[in-house]
């Protein structure tokens, strides 16, 4: 045992939960959000087509369909529905490819234009004022607060702030977690206009005020002196989009209801709460695509998971995405898509993370084949006809959601450059595939997996695994940690003896099944970020354990007339209710070996991990745990083209400058709370800022903030 | 244990220098906003451990006529807080507290070899030495 060894003993037998509050979750999965299989056209045959000419727009300004629509199967069991403003499928095998190019005012390098910076989900940006040398002198430029932030001390339910910043149109845009849009002064930071839509500020659909920014569009050629050239756009909990103008933050009176598409009209199937709207929209070729987020966990018939893509001028529908088939729709919903999407502007497809079916943890109700439940899918932008499509877990009874954006990135093997994409997961698997046709770049082989043992239940008996690149965590649970158990008085051991484990995919039991990795990943929805010229990935993880346990019904009926809700969700009127629980022990101590959380570079080229260093460290109580322990990470780093990554995400609430090559930091900095969302990199007047907003997230920690804070070198 | 039983006693006095400097430290890091751990259990921890230090620090600089047994259980107590927030400081990254008990812990050196004794048990103690010599 070293010095560090014995520090780190002593700290953790004071430190009676040292680690509990940060793993114990005892809200619903804050980060399930829901999804759908499968996709559906509807086509309106007699309804315009889409145009770039804004005079075109419909009269119809509330954006609500009319007349009937045309629902056209696509891909595995899915189907799309095209809206009024949309442009039926070709019905040709394979589908038409769509109309391509880039968007103008996305392409300049000094911008940070969308949520991940680019439609590529590559994080990546060509700025290098910023280098490993320098960045030691790094330091605040300015700093804001926006005064939307809520500790759930009073009505307002705490705060949950991931918002990308985006500078775009010489402004830094924010979209708040109360749904304000503030737009800034990207050198000063100095308030150049705010929007308020007054949304209720109610937890309908998440337990948290939850918002991941805005998204911004701008015409082909704006004309000057008209309003809403250029848009931003944010979307509410309560399922309503709204588009401003860009200058002044007045809205658009053309967009939808003066302004305001309630995309709720198209909640229409199992509507038992509204299509909340956390993730900003993807915006490519004058149209919005949109996901939503809502809750997987408390019934099993829930809507139907679905993609709108929406004209960016007037908010009508050009199509809907089902990723369901319709005669599952009386026994289960979601698998949405709530988190990012990616693009392919030269080849116009859209890449979407789909999540897993409702309920989450039992799928007894839903034995079927749902080939685009948990899948990466690739859809035709003008159609929303399914291209390729494969399924990454099958019958997920994990809540393994496609959780993250695949990023787009060419790869060089062997002689040749292929066009490829890498879709990280929470099981931890790295799926590189080509982007064209779905084909896997590196092996993925079917293996066989634990049968389920409990009634109803029909676990696949074969799951998809990968082995390079390395996956994100080990395969295996990192076994009981010693000074836990000491700790606990043997309570870790005993604890893990009495449960179900027989490696990865082992079903959710009666018992309890020790999983691993669990809900809470592998990896994020962050997902993470690539040097398009290196070739080199990288990607915050989390090496969580939790305990899936199946509770009957009765006795799920009788916990809950005891009001003991906190950690179990009730799976609508199946028959099991869910207790997920955090393996700890009576301190709140991880019963599991450290690292907590790592940060990993990947070649690309070759499949190989160049590094894989434990990343932030844990604090509780104010204490600071070794940094050998790592930290739970929620966020996303970004990198630049001199070599640096740039990312918060980590417990102690310190952002963080890291060595490309060597994973060494080299810079950090104190912020209000742990930096959830990924940090915008951009050039405004020669001077390159890497700007955080710091909103922090109640699974890591019960620090909230409404924190901008901008570092640029000095002068 | 004590060396210069008429002289100042410089260990205790630097005692109640370093831990008047650490209460001073505690309350910065508990209630400076903005440094990462302020108004935390941790903080809160430091704050009451090196109070606790001062009065120890107060007692055996001036309480010279207590008992030998409570001189020495004060300085065993001191020590243990001294290790203690010690620990505490090098976990909330507070570097000067934490330098500040190294710098305690020599002074309690001090105190324990060098200092003069105290209590009455000392005086008798002394008196008997002087009539055998």
């Amino acid at each position: 045992m070293n010095r560090h060894d014995a520090v780190a003993l002593i700290a953790a037998l004071l430190l009676t939960s040292a680690m509990g509050q940060v793993l114990a979750q005892d809200e619903p999965p804050a980060e399930e959000e829901g999804g759908q299989p499968q996709g559906i056209t509807e086509t309106q045959d007699d309804e315009s087509e889409q145009t770039t000419d804004s005079e075109a727009a419909s009269d119809d300004t509330d954006g609500a369909d009319t007349g009937d629509a045309t629902l056209t199967p696509t891909g595995p069991g899915g189907r799309v529905e095209t809206g009024p403003a949309g442009q039926p499928p070709s019905g040709s095998d394979p589908p038409e490819p769509p109309r391509t190019g880039p968007d103008a005012w996305m392409e300049s390098s000094d911008s940070w234009a969308t949520f991940n910076g680019d439609l590529r989900a590559q994080k990546y940006s060509p700025a290098d004022q910023i280098t490993p040398e320098n960045v030691g002198e790094l330091e605040q430029a300015w700093e804001y607060h926006t005064g939307d932030v809520a500790d759930g001390s009073d009505d307002i339910p705490m705060s949950v702030w991931s918002a990308t910043p985006l500078f775009v149109n010489d402004t830094l845009y924010l979209g708040t977690p109360f749904y304000r849009i503030i737009a800034l002064d990207p050198g000063s930071g100095e308030e150049k206009w705010t929007f308020d839509p007054e949304a209720p500020l109610e937890a309908l659909t998440q337990p948290n005020m939850k918002g991941r920014g805005v998204a911004y569009w701008e015409a082909d050629e704006p004309q000057a002196g008209e309003a809403c050239q250029k848009r931003v756009y944010i979307g509410t909990m309560d399922a309503k989009l709204y588009g401003v103008d860009a200058d002044t933050g007045e809205p658009c009176a053309d967009f939808g209801d003066n302004g305001m598409v309630d995309v709720d009209q198209w909640n229409t199937v199992n509507d038992k709460w509204p299509l909340s709207l956390f993730q900003p929209p993807t915006v490519y070729n004058d149209t919005l695509f949109l996901g939503w987020a809502g809750k997987d966990w408390a019934d099993a018939v829930a809507p139907p998971g679905t993609v709108f893509a929406l004209d960016a001028r007037t908010g009508e529908r050009k199509w809907t995405f089902y990723a369901l088939p319709e005669e599952v729709f009386d026994r289960t919903g979601t698998a949405n898509v709530w988190a990012s999407m990616s693009l392919d502007p030269e080849t116009g497809l859209l890449y979407i993370p789909i999540s897993s079916p409702s309920p989450n943890y039992y799928g007894g109700e839903r034995t079927e084949e749902l080939p685009l439940a948990t899948s990466v899918t690739a859809l035709n932008t003008e159609t929303g006809e399914v291209v390729w499509s494969r399924q990454l877990v099958h019958h997920d009874i994990w809540d393994y959601d496609t959780v993250a954006p695949p990023t787009l990135v060419d790869i060089r093997k062997d002689g040749e450059t292929i066009p490829a994409l890498v879709q990280p997961s929470k099981q931890g698997f790295l799926y590189v595939l080509n982007r064209e046709t779905g084909e896997p770049v590196y092996p993925i082989e079917e293996r066989e997996v634990p049968a389920s043992d409990a009634e109803g239940e029909q676990a696949s008996p074969t799951q998809p695994f990968v082995d390079i690149p390395e996956p994100v965590i080990p395969d295996e649970w990192p076994g009981i940690s010693k000074i836990a158990d000491i700790v606990g008085l043997g309570e870790c051991s005993r604890k893990a003896e009495g449960l179900r484990y027989e490696g990865r995919f082992t079903p959710p039991s009666v018992e309890g099944t020790l999983t691993y990795p669990p809900t809470t990943g592998g990896s994020q929805w962050g997902g993470g970020a690539v040097d398009p010229e290196k070739g080199v990935f990288v990607i915050n993880s989390n090496s969580v354990v939790q305990i899936y346990r199946l509770i009957p019904r009765d006795d799920y009926q009788q916990l809950e007339q005891s009001g003991e809700t906190g950690g179990y969700y009730a799976q609508g009127d199946t028959a099991y209710g869910f207790q997920l629980e955090t393996f700890l022990n009576w301190a709140g101590m991880p019963c599991w070996k450290p690292p907590y959380g790592t940060l990993a570079a990947y070649d690309l080229s070759t499949g190989e991990r160049l590094w894989n260093e434990p990343f932030g460290q844990v604090q509780k109580h104010g204490f600071y745990m070794p940094e050998s322990w790592g930290s739970v990470t929620i966020g996303a780093p970004v990198i630049t083209r001199s070599g640096l990554i740039f990312i918060g995400a980590s417990m102690d609430s310190r952002v963080r400058a890291i060595d490309l090559e060597s994973g060494e930091v080299l810079w950090k900095h104190l912020v209000e709370a742990p930096a959830v969302s990924m940090p915008a990199v951009y050039t405004y007047e020669g001077k390159q800022y890497v700007t955080f907003a710091v909103g922090g997230n109640s699974i890591l920690l019960p620090k909230v903030s409404d924190q901008v804070v901008a570092f640029a070198l000095p002068d | 244990m004590a060396s210069n039983p008429r002289g100042v006693a410089y260990g205790a006095w630097l005692l109640l220098a370093i831990s008047t400097i650490s209460l001073i430290l505690a309350a910065v890091a508990t209630f400076n906003e903005g440094n990462g751990i302020a108004h935390t259990p941790g903080t809160y921890l430091v704050l009451v451990s090196t109070a606790l230090m001062l009065i120890g620090s107060l007692m055996l600089t001036f309480a010279r006529g207590m008992p030998r047994w409570l001189g020495g259980l004060i300085a065993f107590l001191i020590l243990l807080d001294l290790l203690g927030t010690g620990l505490a400081a090098y976990l909330l990254q507070t570097e000067w507290l934490l330098g500040c008990m190294g710098v305690g812990l020599v002074a309690w050196l001090v105190h324990v070899i060098a200092d003069p004794a105290t209590g009455k048990r000392d005086r008798y103690m002394t008196q008997r030495k002087e009539a055998v010599s």
